[in-house]
Order: structure tokens, then sequence, then C-alpha cells
């Protein structure tokens, strides 16, 4: 079984203090990786500087998206991978505190696979993590990679 | 024999005068006229260029009104994301606190953690409101056709705090339809039922019965409660805005002001009769659809 990691855009502290929480008390093993703001999230992606070494910063099964981020908007980082033909179907998931419809519309016409809302709670959180492993790190059939390994 | 002739030309001498003096008349009339044609020219150009100033300044003013709602949705937009942030982080460490350390709390100490996360929550419930208040000024209210009845049953159907076990809510026959806003009308009765299950004494399960009865051209909702009802003294503030009553209440009022705010945009009122440990009514009034009560 390989453990692909997730990537977490996350300015907040808390809230990715939280989630690391989270993520140890689901017992998810694929690991959190974790970026601040949207500039570093596209460097990640794309391999830029410290990024191009993939073996410590593997390409993610999976994104987990905030919308305000610093330097470039979550918004805006989706539009980008949706650009990228090596990573256009990447599944991202947008993880925000806002429920304003514009924000949710936009995303999904940018083409975000989910929108999901901050919990207010660490339970909430707790909830959501668990809901998250069970269908995207379970159930979920992630797109298969372009060249077979 | 001359005289005739003198006659004659004396006359003619006199016609010639009067023909000179008409004439002269005629000039200074053409003049005169000329002259105001000319003062209605400078008139009509003035009014022109006046209208064009107005122009100028009503384009002026409407970019002047967009940048500021403008600013009010960035405004919104940052209270959704950043003061809420802060309060899901103290609600959160309470909660953890409480559920890594409460072995090492006495009751005293867990009653604190517990405060805590309450008003963490009130909070977050004020931010919330005070967002919807701010949309509810700003969001274009188109008026169309609202199936009352099929937007109440739906309310009941997406919330399992109006249904049973939790709380008994009745729709009584069947509501008309009006013309409103689904949207708005949707926040209005959700407002109202959330507020009508929430307040009822220790032990008691919350009754709701929803009816509408035709009032000229207007359809009037009442929700009718078995809540701890409300005392007259605040009956009149209940709907001004960010009235603040008791701190039972906190946090209900800018629910109330946004229903009212939102009913009266879509061209109703609103109102309540209560009394203290009877219940309370509330009633919401719009202008019937077209075809008023649908088949």
């Amino acid at each position: 079984m390989n453990h692909q990691p997730i990537l977490y855009v996350e300015d907040e502290a808390n809230d990715v203090f939280f989630m690391q929480h989270a993520w140890k008390q689901a017992g998810i093993l694929n690991p959190l990786k974790v970026v601040t703001d949207g500039e570093q999230a596209v460097q990640y992606l794309s391999g830029e500087g410290k990024y191009a070494e993939r073996d410590e910063y593997p390409l993610p099964m999976l994104v987990l998206l905030d919308l305000k981020l610093p330097k470039l908007h979550g918004l805006d980082v989706l539009k980008w991978i949706r650009e990228q033909p090596a990573i256009q179907s990447l599944p991202v998931i947008i993880l925000s505190s806002s429920n304003q419809p514009q924000d949710i519309r936009t995303a999904y016409a940018r083409g975000a696979n989910s929108y999901l809302i901050k919990p207010p709670h660490a339970d909430g959180l707790m909830e959501l993590v668990a809901s998250l492993k069970d269908y995207w790190l379970g159930r979920n059939q992630m797109p298969p990679a372009r060249f077979p390994d | 024999m001359n005289e005739a002739l003198v006659l004659g030309s004396v006359r003619q001498h006199e016609l010639t005068d009067a023909a000179e003096k008409l004439n002269a008349e005629l000039q200074a009339e053409i003049a005169q006229r000329k002259q105001a044609e000319a003062a209605l020219r400078t008139a009509q150009a003035q009014l022109a260029n006046r209208a064009l100033q107005l122009e100028g300044l009503v384009t002026q003013r409407t970019a002047k009104l967009q940048e500021t709602i403008g600013e009010l949705e960035g405004f919104s937009y940052s209270i959704t994301h950043d003061l809420r942030a802060p309060l899901r982080a103290m609600s959160s460490f309470s909660q953890m606190l409480e559920q890594g350390y409460g072995g090492k709390l006495d009751d005293a100490g867990k009653d604190f953690l517990r405060r805590i996360r309450e008003s963490a929550n009130r909070m977050d419930k004020l931010i919330q409101d005070v967002l919807q208040y701010s949309q509810v000024l700003r969001l274009d209210l188109r008026l169309e056709h609202v199936d009352a009845d099929k937007l109440l049953r739906g309310i009941l159907e997406s919330y399992q705090d109006f249904q049973e076990p939790k709380a008994e809510v009745i729709i009584e026959g069947r509501l008309p339809a009006v013309l409103g806003n689904e949207a708005a009308l949707t926040q209005c009765f959700s407002n109202l039922l959330n507020n009508a299950i929430k307040f009822v004494a220790p032990a008691t399960k919350p009754r709701v019965g929803i009816s509408a009865e035709r009032r000229g051209e207007m359809v009037r909702f009442w929700v009718t409660d078995n809540g701890i009802g409300i005392a007259s003294q605040y009956l009149g503030k209940i709907f001004e805005t960010f009235q603040r009553l008791e701190t039972s209440f906190a946090g209900t009022c800018i629910g109330f002001t946004n229903v009212r705010k939102a009913v009266e945009r879509m061209g109703g009122q609103v109102g309540v009769e209560s009394e203290p440990g009877k219940g309370s009514r509330f009633w919401l009034e719009l202008k019937a659809a077209a075809n008023g009560i649908t088949p």
C-alpha cells in the first residue's frame, strides 16, 4: 500500500494545528504536507526550489485547499492546477470558512471536486477528517497515474 | 381742380409715412424676435449643458455607490474569514483541553471551559447574523411567485431540529402562494422557526404551528409557539435594528432585524403578539401571488 501525501494549503496556524491533531486521531497513514500560501502551493506542485526534491515532497494524491490565502488566492491556485496538463485531474477539495454562494459557485466552476466548510469545533473537524479518510482515501477511485509505474 | 391732386399727393405722403412707420415697427419686432431667439438658444444650450453636468453627476454618484457596495462585500468577506478563525481556535482549544485534560480539572474548571466555548459559539452566531444582515441589505431581491407551502415543507424536511422527536411543527392546511423572493423568504421562515423552537421552558417540547390567512391583497403567515413568551416592554423593540434585549435573547435580535428588513424589501410587514408564559405569535405579511391560493 502506498501512502501518497495530501497537500494541505492553509495559512492559519491554528487550523494547521487542529488538522494535524485530527489527522493523527483518525490514524491516517498518508503524510500531511503543509504549505502556508498560494504561491508555495504552486511551487510545491510544480516542483520548484526545495520542492524539486520529490522524495521529500512527493506529488500529492489530493489537495486540501483554503480559499483566502496570502499571495495567491485559493481560487487562483485551483485555476492554475486545472491549467497544468500533468496535474489537471488532481482531486482538489476546498476547505474554507466561507459559505458565500459566490465562492462555492466559482470553486465548482473552476473544477473543485468538493467544497467543505471548516467546522467550528474540534469535534466537527474530527468527524470531517474521519469521513475524508473513509470516502476520499478509502472509497473514491483516484485518477490513475498518466504513466504506469 | 388741383385740390384733388394736392389732396392725393398729401394722402400719398401720409400713406408712405405710415408704411415707413410700419416698416420700422416691423424691423424692430424682427430684431426683438431675433434677440428672443438668441436668448432661447442660449437658454437651450445652458439647459443641455446642465443636463450633461447632471448626467455626469449621476454617473459619478453611481460609481461611488458601486464602490461602497464593493467595499461592503469585501468587508463581509473579511468578516467570514478573518473574524471567525480565532473563534474557531478558541472553541476548538477549549474543547481539546476538556477532552485531553478534563480529568485534571474540578467541576468549576470544567464549567469555565464550557463557558468559554459557549461564548465563542455565541459570537460566531452573531458574526453570521451580521453577515446575513449585510446580505439582506445589498442583495437584489427580485419578486417572484413563491409557493409558501412547498417552501415551508421543504424547510421542515431539511432540519432535524424541526422534526420529531426534537419538536412538533405543524403546518395548518395548505399555505398560499405569495409574491416574494424565495431565498430571502427561506431565510425569514428559518429565522422565525429557529426562534420558535429555541426559547421554551426547561423540559418542554417545542410545539409550533404555521398557518396563513388572507387579508385583502396580502397574506399573513402566523408562526405560533409554546415558548416562554416575550414581556410587553420588549414587544415593540424586537424588530428594531440591533436592539439589545435581555441576555437570553442575545444574537436573536439581529435575526429578527434581518427578517424585518428582508420582508420590508419584499413590500411586506412583520409583527408579534406575545405574553410571558403563553408563547408567542409572530406574523409575516406579503402580497398574495396573482393567482392567490395555488390549487
